[in-house]
């Protein structure tokens, strides 16, 4: 090419590549004239151009390396070659060199091996799966480590996916004989499963293959469970045609639909709820369905939309070919029932129906063939008629509500909830994209991170490299997450992808805005500040009049005004100021956090209620009255406030934090050597026990209880009988029960109004005693009363915490212990009352430290690779610790003349402890050391943030 | 669970600690000084600026390539902005040399990952991450997989006949420059700047249309 030339094919290139088909002919007519040559490639560039699509963003990225080689060695086995990535790792064709067969290799993502409490259960997991001994499942044949890689050795199944048979050129459809007689092989497959009480999770064409045989192997059986043990440590579930290429994916090649549209799961699925075999029911009606007329049951083109079909709507039942027997139609209805208690019950009931009716003369062959009598027709027609019209009236409906409405097409109302580990609620920022297709959430688990929620395949998991990060936001392009990390305001890819640093911005954990011109405004405890997207020295906004701690800030359209929460005990508001003035509004009051949702509206929660009310974008101000979006959606305003996060998209999609309500963990007895001992029954009413504290015989535990109304918190005492009953009676809030060394009494700390300080009371009852004011602290909290009686140890909090000591006798003058820069935290005393135990952030994370008391020296480190909450047993020979994110562990103890000495680790509990977040301590042990009290999981999963979707079809036009 | 005393700093949140522990990436004044040299006209100082932004570009995607999970993605422009804010004082630094400094780290990361390619090439290793995927940072539309070796080639013969539409695709590819970025290193107006990526795209897409993936012959 001459420059010439190339000049000459890029004039034409731009006059035509702008215009429509018919316009586009007659310009390259013109222009080309007779040079056929200049034409083709003008042709080339024109394609090339509508394939690149009209972004203006267009950069690349690379594929990471391959973890395994070709002809290297993984354990027994020589790795062949990659063939193909999931969200779970990569997979590979391998032989296994000691049974000269060929396998597929699932390699799980490194780091996995790190996690011990992981691969402990993705052990047992494989365990489970590797009994399922099906020919129509593809088996597991185990787990294989090496070199700190962690493989699932699975059966490798020759043959295109059913996700590839469908999406082939011509004829999608599958005949009835073939479509019935691979239902058929799915069901037996399913029926095995089940019988071992093994669910799918996730069964969908591209995890069906055929083999050049005809046999159906269904693929990937409960992995996606392992997958959602996998999530807390950042890998996704296993899904997708692992085995037969990366891309393109069936959903992809549909013209129309997005990639990995939730199109398969169940509606208990989509909305967050516990699942169990009938899930995997509805997902083999949906390819039965899909089997049959060529076409997803709830496919859709946006995941949203998906997900309101599969809870509020019937598949388009008159898309089934005339041909399908009736017994089918009636079969996968069944299995599409959204009542789980109304679907079809056991797999095997499916099997046998199918089994029957291929065994009647019209079915005996591959070939579908036309309904054979005159009844059978007509009861078609009749059915084909009944559902056309059903669909008519659907349509209809959706008709009006579409075009009744401005940009957000209200379809039904549809409520979903994403579920995180531990059943956590993130309140530390929920931010739905612009799109509405993701939703970021801040969640401190043992650490902060950013998690995501995609609704295009319903997957909730960390973003790596987003650690120790909160307060999440979206770029107005939904292209980027915005998040702070310490004092830094960071960016990661919505796709992934490092994060990266935009600026020093200041300590700020309650997310921001994000405009269109790139002005980001975020708040700074009592400040708001802006700062430019591409980065730069943030500024701080001259505003007068805020109200409170602002909050979640968020702009509304004109890009210059924005909307924030300022938090103040009682009186908290909504507020809104702009980039251009010092001025500050009051729009309302409200209880917990509010945000703009556009196009025009304010969402703020008040007596528990999420309520919607129209802002005047030219006057700014509110207008007509608020409606009411939802209800429960946090816990009462007393004392202890129970806050929630919330955002919505332009698309109609609002989430928000779940309030708690409810309990989500238990306190568990183990005993020394990690064996369940029994559990202490919830207390009454939808409530759990937080806080719990050990009496000092090991007999007895005070705890703290959230009342499910008021939101108060309370202190509660369970005996040795396990009889519970309620200690404090007040109004307010009493928290942080500590035991009195005859565990004849309890103090705690209390707030009443204003006040805050410390109570002691008997366990028998009676009037609690006003031990000391603490009313000028921010928090203040009990840890520990030494063994002698002479002294409450505690911590409060200025700018940091710090340890405090208060005498029992003398003029009971609080003495302060430790006040370094790091944080000393849960100090308990040891028996001897010689060494305090505390943990702090004196090294990267927090860990467990002793010192000498009274005067701090000399100081050791106990614990490594993280420590919280210390406590002294065997009469301060060993010292315990909770290890987030491994469990608890033991030190030998003692002191020599001249050193600290601290013995190797043990483990006392080899699982994961259910921490939340306002709650101080997560367990207890008894001073022997032989039974340790944990907060464990409990109850089926919660949705920490509940989605609603097309949510304005709920407010006044 | 919000509390006006978790509000405030975390109060009664175990992060808390996180927050205080956290120390802010140390920045070297030297390139920042490089990068006002030679914008300044000192052309050396371009020189020694190249080979600082090479080295640490190599280094930081040698070293994503290492650690990050496979199924994500290196983004090179990502990456080149991470060099950036590492590299850069920005309250010394005008943000049209930050256009300047991205021009640079653009051709370099153009370099390492050739280079990477090459190397890999002649090792007859798996080389799997010297494909690229040629994606739209805003519509989700289908990545497409290329090699950067045929990228890399299709460019230089682009550069053969439209010098400057080969620079374009190079910032907007390798450095991720915004069209009014890219109109400031080019000196080209902005619609100039869009009409020229526009057909340099088309033609380089074209170019490599039909060609072989790495996974197809794995």
């Amino acid at each position: 090419m001459t420059p010439e030339r190339w000049r000459q094919v890029t004039a034409i290139f731009h006059a035509a590549r702008t215009r429509e088909p018919e316009a586009r002919r007659a310009v390259l007519d013109q222009m080309c004239a007779q040079d056929a040559s200049l034409r083709g490639e003008v042709e080339a560039l024109l394609a090339a151009h509508a394939e690149a699509g009209r972004s203006g963003q267009t950069a690349v990225s690379i594929d990471l390396l391959p973890q395994l080689s070709p002809g290297t060695t993984f354990g027994g086995y020589r790795v062949d070659a990659l063939i193909g990535a999931g969200g779970m790792g990569q997979v590979y064709r391998a032989t296994d060199t000691r049974l000269r067969r060929t396998v597929a290799l699932k390699v799980l993502t490194p780091g996995l091996a790190d996690d011990a409490d992981f691969g402990a259960r993705l052990d047992r997991e494989a365990r489970v799966l590797a009994s399922l001994n099906h020919t129509n499942i593809a088996a597991i044949h185990g787990l294989e480590e090496a070199s700190g890689i962690k493989g699932l050795v699975l059966e490798f199944v020759e043959g295109p996916t059913l996700a590839d048979v469908l999406s082939g050129a011509g004829h999608p459809a599958l005949g009835v004989g073939k479509a019935l007689e691979y239902a058929k092989q799915i069901a037996l497959a399913l029926e095995a499963a089940h019988e071992k009480g093994i669910i799918h999770r996730d069964l969908k064409p591209a995890n069906i293959k055929i083999t050049p045989a005809g046999l159906v192997k269904v693929l990937d059986f409960g992995i996606a469970k392992v997958g959602s043990i996998v999530g807390r440590t950042g890998l996704r579930s296993a899904n997708a045609a692992d085995q037969s290429s990366v891309r393109p994916t069936y959903e992809a090649t549909h013209t129309g639909m997005i990639l990995g549209t939730p199109a398969y799961m169940s509606p208990e699925q989509a909305r967050g709820l516990a699942i169990d075999k009938r899930t995997d029911i509805w997902a083999f009606g949906c390819v039965v369905y899909e089997m049959l007329t060529g076409r997803g049951a709830f496919a859709a083109d946006t995941a949203s939309d998906s997900l309101a079909k599969i809870i509020e709507r019937e598949p388009d039942w008159s898309a089934l070919p005339p041909s399908v027997p009736a017994p089918i139609r009636r079969l996968i209805a069944r299995c599409l029932q959204k009542d789980p208690t109304d679907r079809l019950r056991d797999i095997a009931d499916a099997r046998f129906e199918i089994t029957e009716v291929l065994a009647a003369p019209a079915h005996s062959g591959a070939v579908a063939a036309p309904p054979s009598s005159v009844t059978q027709r007509t009861r078609a027609l009749i059915g084909l008629a009944g559902a056309f019209i059903v669909a008519i009236m659907i349509w209809a409906v959706w008709r009006t509500l579409t075009s009744s409405s401005g940009p957000a097409p209200p379809g039904p109302l549809v409520e979903l909830g994403i579920t995180f580990p531990n059943n956590f609620i993130p309140a530390f920022g929920v931010s739905v994209s612009p799109n509405g297709r993701h939703v970021a959430a801040g969640v401190f688990l043992n650490s902060g991170q950013i998690w995501l929620h995609s609704f295009d395949d319903a997957q909730t998991r960390p973003l790596a490299g987003t650690e120790g990060g909160s307060g999440p936001f979206w770029s107005p392009d939904g292209s980027t997450i915005a998040f702070f990390l310490g004092t830094r305001l960071m960016t990661i890819g919505v796709n992934g992808g490092p994060a990266t640093t935009v600026a020093e911005a200041g300590r700020s954990l309650y997310g921001g805005t994000w405009s269109r011109d790139g002005v980001i405004v975020y708040p700074v405890h009592n400040k708001l500040f802006r700062i430019s997207a591409s980065g730069g020295a943030p500024v701080e906004l001259p505003l007068t009049g805020i109200a409170g701690l602002p909050l979640f800030p968020s702009f509304l359209p004109d890009g210059r005004h924005f909307v924030f929460f300022a938090l103040r005990h009682g009186s908290s508001v909504m507020q809104l100021a702009s980039l251009d003035s010092a001025q500050v509004t009051t729009l309302v009051a409200c209880d917990t956090a509010g945000t703009f949702a556009p196009p025009d509206r304010l969402l703020f929660v008040r007596n528990t209620s999420l309520m919607s009310q129209r802002i005047d974008l030219g006057r700014l101000a509110l207008t007509g009255e608020p409606d009411i979006v939802a209800s429960g959606v946090s816990q009462g305003t007393a004392g202890q406030n129970i806050g929630v996060a919330l955002s919505a998209s332009s698309n109609g999609v609002l989430a928000f934090s779940a309030s708690r309500g409810g309990s989500s963990g238990q306190l568990t007895w183990f005993t020394r050597d990690g064996k369940p001992d029994g559990v202490i029954d919830p207390p009454p009413g939808d409530a759990e026990y937080l806080n719990p504290a050990l009496s000092p015989d090991g007999a007895a535990v005070a705890a703290n209880v959230i009342a499910p109304l008021s939101g108060t918190w309370d202190v509660w005492l369970v005996d040795s009988a396990r009889r519970s009953s309620r200690l404090t009676t007040g109004a307010d809030s009493e928290y942080d029960p500590v035991w009195s060394p005859d565990g004849k009494e309890i103090v705690y700390a209390a707030t009443r109004g204003d006040r805050l300080g410390f109570y002691k009371q008997s366990v028998t009852g009676g009037a609690p005693e006003f031990l000391l004011d603490l009313s000028d602290e921010r928090v203040a909290i009990p840890t520990d009363w030494s063994r002698d009686g002479r002294y409450i140890f505690y911590q409060k909090r200025g700018l940091r915490w710090s340890t405090w000591a208060l005498p029992l006798f003398g003029d009971r003058k609080p003495i302060l212990v430790i006040d370094d820069q790091f944080n000393p935290y849960g100090a308990h005393l040891s028996p001897d009352g010689r060494w305090l135990a505390y943990d702090a952030t004196e090294v990267d994370q927090f860990e467990v430290f002793v010192r000498r008391f009274p005067d701090g020296t000399p100081k050791k480190q106990v614990s490594h690779g993280g420590g919280v909450h210390p406590r002294w047993t065997r009469d301060g020979k060993e010292l315990v610790y909770w290890k987030p994110g491994r469990g608890i562990l033991a030190h030998d103890f003692s002191v020599t003349a001249t050193d600290i000495v601290v013995g190797s680790a043990r483990t006392l509990l080899d699982r994961p402890v259910l921490s939340l977040i306002d709650a101080r301590t997560h367990y207890d042990i008894t001073r022997d050391g032989q039974r340790l009290l944990v907060r464990q999981p409990f109850g089926p999963p919660r949705p920490g943030v509940r989605v609603l979707l097309n949510w304005t079809s709920k407010v006044a036009k | 669970m919000l509390t006006e005393n978790t509000v405030d700093a975390g109060g009664h949140v175990d992060p808390r600690r996180r927050y205080d522990s956290l120390v802010p990436d140390a920045k070297s004044g030297d390139v920042t000084g490089l990068l006002r040299a030679w914008t300044g006209g000192d052309l050396a100082a371009r020189d020694e600026l190249m080979a600082v932004v090479y080295r640490e570009l190599h280094q930081r995607a040698a070293a994503r390539l290492r650690r990050e999970r496979p199924g994500h993605m290196l983004q090179p422009t990502a990456l080149v902005n991470e060099a950036y804010m590492r590299l850069i004082d920005q309250k010394r630094t005008a943000w049209q040399n930050r256009a300047h400094f991205l021009a640079v780290a653009s051709e370099m990361m153009r370099r390492v990952l050739v280079d990477h390619a090459r190397r890999k090439k002649m090792a007859k290793r798996s080389g799997q991450w010297t494909k690229l995927e040629l994606y739209d940072g805003v519509a989700q539309s289908q990545p497409r997989d290329v090699d950067v070796l045929d990228l890399d080639r299709a460019m230089q013969r682009l550069s053969e006949f439209d010098p400057r539409q080969a620079r374009i695709a190079e910032l907007r590819f390798f450095g991720g420059l915004s069209l009014e970025e890219t109109g400031l290193v080019v000196g080209a107006s902005v619609a100039t700047v869009e009409r020229d990526w526009q057909a340099a795209r088309a033609w380089l897409f074209s170019q490599l249309k039909g060609k072989g993936s790495a996974r197809d012959d794995a």
